[in-house]
This record gives C-alpha cells, structure tokens and sequence, in this order.
C-alpha cells in the first residue's frame, strides 16, 4: 500500500494554478477568445529607441518626407510609392515595384507601430530600421546615406523641419542625419492606426452583457467567429488584438522566386537582424536601458525558419488584397481555399500538428469571410497635409 | 489501514491519508531545503523543482519571466546548471527564443526571455545537472 502511494506521489505534476483548465461552457469559452481580440484601440507607448517618436515636429518631417521621390535614386520612387494611402497603405500588387520589382508583396503600414519585428522576414526589430531599409535597397528607392543627408540640408523645408524635430542643424555624418530621417518616418509611421470596427463593437457588447447590442452583428459573422477560434483553429496564429502573434509562420506559400532562387524568409530575416547596425543592439538605440533588445539578442535561428514569413495582421484585411508575402492568392476566399485544401507535404518542415486540412464547406467559407469582414474599419484615410515650417 | 469492501478497491482512500502520504513524499530529507509556497511544484529522482512565471498568468506572445527552485533530496547533491526551455507536444515546436538562466545561488534560478508565441498547451522542460548526472522535469501550462 505504502509503495503504491509513492508509486503514485513519486512524479506529482502540477499545472501552474493561474492556468488550470477547468471544464467550461463551449460559449463561454468562445466568448473568452473572442474577448481576448480587443481592446481597440490599443493602448501604445512611444518607442524608447527613437527619440522622436510620438513628437509632432518628427510626424510632420515624416510625413513630408513619405511622400518625397527625391530619397530614390532616380527621384521617381517614394515611400507612398507602394504604401498607397488610398490602397489601406499597400500597392494592389501581387510584388511591390520600385525601381525594380521585388519578390514580396507590400505589407500595409496600418497599425505598424505595433509590431515586434518588421518586414516579411522580420529583418528589423524597429519600425525606424524597417523604414531605412527601403531608402538603400537597389532595387526599391536604390538611395544612399549621402544622397538622403544632401536633401536635408539642402532643401530649406526639409532641412527646417529637422531642426524643428531634433532640436540642432543637420550638420552631423551622413549616416546619422540618415537614421534621423528613419526615425521621423517611423514617427508618422506610428500614427497609421486602423479605427473601430464592428467586430470591436461586438466584442464591447460581449463584455457588457448588452444583448442588443450582440443581436446587431451579423449572425453569418458569428458563425464564422465561432470558426475562428474553434475548428479552424485560425486563432492559433491570429490572437490578441490585432489578430496576430508578433512572430512567423510557414503555411505552405512555395518559396521560389525568379531564376530558380529561393526566399528563406525568416531564416535569412534572422541573419540581416543579428548583422545589422540599425536595430536595437546597434549604435543608434537612443535609450538601450530602456529597449534592451533582449528578444534580438535571444532568438534562436532554427531550421524550421525557411519558409517561414511574418503572421500578418487581420485588421482591415479586406483592404489589402492580394494576399501572401508573394501576393499569390488574389483574394480572401482564395485565402481559405488554400487553408482548406492545404497540402501538408508542402510545410517545409513537415506536418506540425497544427496546420492541416479543413475542407471548409461552403457555408462555412461564406461565415469566416464574414467574419473578416467584420474585422475591417470603414474609417475614411486621410492624410493631412505637412505644416509649414518657420 | 483496513481495505474497504468497494468496486474500487484500493483505489479508495480516506483524504487525510493520501494527503499525507504526498506530503512524505515532497519534504525534503536532511538537506536543509526548502521549495517556497505557491510555487508549481514537481520532482524529478533526485530534486525537488519549484517554479513560477512573473506575471503569474502568461499572455501569448508576451515576454515573461520564471523562478526556479531546485532541492536536492540528498545532502550528497547540489545542481550545477539549469537549463529552461519549452515546447508544445501537440504542434511539435518550442519557442522561437532561448531563454537566459541566471543561477542566484541555493538552488534558485531566474529565468528571462521566455515568449508562448501561440495559445494552447505548452511544456516547460526543466534540465537539471549534478556533478554526474542530468535530470529531467516536465511542467505543463496550459495558456489562452
């Protein structure tokens, strides 16, 4: 008797009581999830690392500076180029084109200043090492350090607005008055934010109990939500309140691109954030007390990185079509034709566990399109002009 | 203790003493150790292990922090190192980060860096190493 009680007490395993699973109403439990997608808006802090960021002399620097070829090396090509602010801040293309096409779609900008990591393959840790990347990229805006320095201080408006933003000249090195420019875009940047949508009134009424409020989002909708975070399993990846975890995920999109290469995505996004100087572990982190960096310091290349891509956001996600970090799926319903069908011997890592097949009827594919729906702002963009610069 | 006449057999148990009987088999013997309260407690041959996240519930996809505990069952024993990692057993992957273990001395760890980047069922995998032999504990945690 004595050897069976150590038996049994010889490895006690204890869920971590805060966590405890206890057997719980299947709407309840919907509704918990559901909850969990908000609140919108979401609060946010300035970002440490960038000096300017939140301050409205940058946003305006910024903003005149979106909009401005003359950072391109040919004087064509601007940040608005491809992040359209009558296309949700995306292009409408399968590939962004600058000065060249590209072998990745155009993320929108909207609610960028919350993410973690930034660009497909996660390449940046700060919105303001994302937004220099394009500047230097040969074949996006093909510019340079000493061009993107010479239009600050030559041009009398940009090179006020600077002064206004950072408080002395643009008298430094090239590189340092570069980085001031990525940082005042990043600081625009931040003020593209998506506005309430009728999900987020749905999600208010659950929380309020207010059943009227409740009986006035779309039945379909609800079906579809209730896809989302059940069968579907969509809220595995797509969680919290913008509809997705800060990290990365293969779903079986083909990573060839032209001339027989391959896209690593995160693999190689891991390699360009451990060797650049423009991150948080790098010279130009204006408070590393404060953003440490830890998680760049911390993350683990692995191998199932290849082919892995950033989890997007689906907030306003009816506005951003077509879909993938290659743009090869034209519309929603393609999206969920794909998950429906997916073929797991094309997970580059092999079956996971968690992605597989839902053969989605009809009906069903008509509720969770729903339900995105309901996920988008009908919030008009608009854009104000840049103030003038004394 | 006299068996009781049930279906059940010796299954049944008076509460006191199965309360009891975990209670030997988690006080530590002569060695001076103490796991503190209201920590997630489990033991592998050799150590007792307690552990607790900071903030007590995880959020996916947010940074947290744990508190390890380590007493050994035999004054003979001291843990050396301690590595934390986690994984989920039913999608097959860990966490995309490698969690920092910083040894605080007595057996006390602090661990940092540690991110659930999806909701569900996850294991922190506990690896202690003595002088000449490394151990394995297993937590589960289940987050929403």
């Amino acid at each position: 008797m004595i050897r069976g009680w150590f038996r049994l007490g010889a490895v006690v395993m204890l869920v971590l009581g805060a966590t405890m699973t206890s057997p719980t109403h299947p709407q309840d439990a919907m509704n918990r999830a559901l909850i969990q997608m908000g609140p919108w808006p979401l609060f946010w802090a300035a970002d440490p690392s960038n000096r300017v960021s939140d301050q409205a002399a940058a946003i305006n620097l910024g903003r005149s500076l979106f909009f401005d070829p003359r950072l391109s090396l040919d004087g064509t090509i601007s940040c608005a180029s491809c992040h359209r602010p009558d296309l949700a801040w995306t292009d409408g293309r399968a590939r962004a084109r600058g000065l060249a096409e590209t072998d990745r779609n155009t993320i929108s900008l909207f609610n960028v200043r919350s993410r973690r990591w930034f660009g497909w393959d996660g390449g940046s840790d700060t919105l303001w090492g994302q937004s220099l990347r394009p500047i230097l990229d040969k074949r996006e805006m093909g510019g340079s350090l000493e061009r993107t320095a010479a239009l600050i201080r030559e041009d009398p408006r940009l090179h006020c607005q600077y002064r206004k933003s950072f408080e002395h000249a643009p008298n430094g090195p090239d590189e340092t008055i570069t980085v001031d420019v990525a940082k005042a875009l990043a600081a625009f940047q931040e003020t593209l934010v998506t506005g309430r949508t009728p999900f987020d009134e749905f999600r208010d009424a659950l929380i309020g109990n207010d059943a009227a409020a409740q009986a006035a989002y779309p039945e379909e909708a609800r079906r579809g939500a209730a896809l989302f975070v059940g069968r579907a399993g969509c809220i595995s990846c797509h969680f919290g309140p913008n509809l997705s975890s800060m990290e990365f995920q293969d779903i079986g999109i083909p990573y060839f691109i032209a001339n027989g290469d391959v896209d690593p995505g995160r693999f190689a996004g891991l390699k360009r954030l451990q060797a650049t100087r423009y991150g948080l572990l790098g010279p130009f982190n204006d408070n590393p007390l404060v953003a440490k960096g830890l998680l760049t310091a911390q993350v683990a290349p692995l191998h199932r990185n290849w082919g892995e891509f950033r989890v997007p956001s689906l907030r306003n996600i009816t506005r951003t079509a077509p879909y993938m970090h290659d743009g090869s799926i034209p519309t929603l319903r393609d999206v969920l034709r794909h998950y429906s069908r997916l073929a797991e011997e094309r997970l580059h890592s092999g079956p996971d566990g968690m992605l597989r097949p839902l053969n989605l009827t009809d009906v069903e594919t008509n509720d969770l399109l729903a339900f995105l729906e309901t996920l988008t702002s009908q919030a008009p963009v608009m854009v104000p002009r840049p103030e003038p610069c004394r | 203790m006299r068996r009781r006449s049930h279906p059940f057999g010796r299954m049944i148990r008076p509460r006191a003493a199965r309360a009891a009987a975990l209670c030997v088999a988690l006080i530590p013997q002569a060695t001076g150790c103490e796991l503190p309260g209201g920590v997630a407690r489990t033991e592998t041959a050799d150590f007792l292990v307690g552990f607790t996240t900071r903030p007590p519930t995880v959020i996916p996809d947010r940074i947290f922090e744990a508190d390890l505990y380590v007493c050994p069952k035999s004054a003979s024993l001291s843990v050396l190192e301690a590595r934390v990692d986690a994984r989920m057993p039913r999608h097959d992957h860990g966490m995309n980060y490698r969690p920092v273990v910083e040894p605080l001395g007595g057996g006390r760890f602090h661990v940092s860096g540690l991110v659930f980047h999806m909701p569900g069922l996850w294991e922190f995998v506990i690896e202690l190493r003595a002088a000449d032999r490394s151990q394995r504990a297993i937590l589960p945690l289940r987050i929403e």
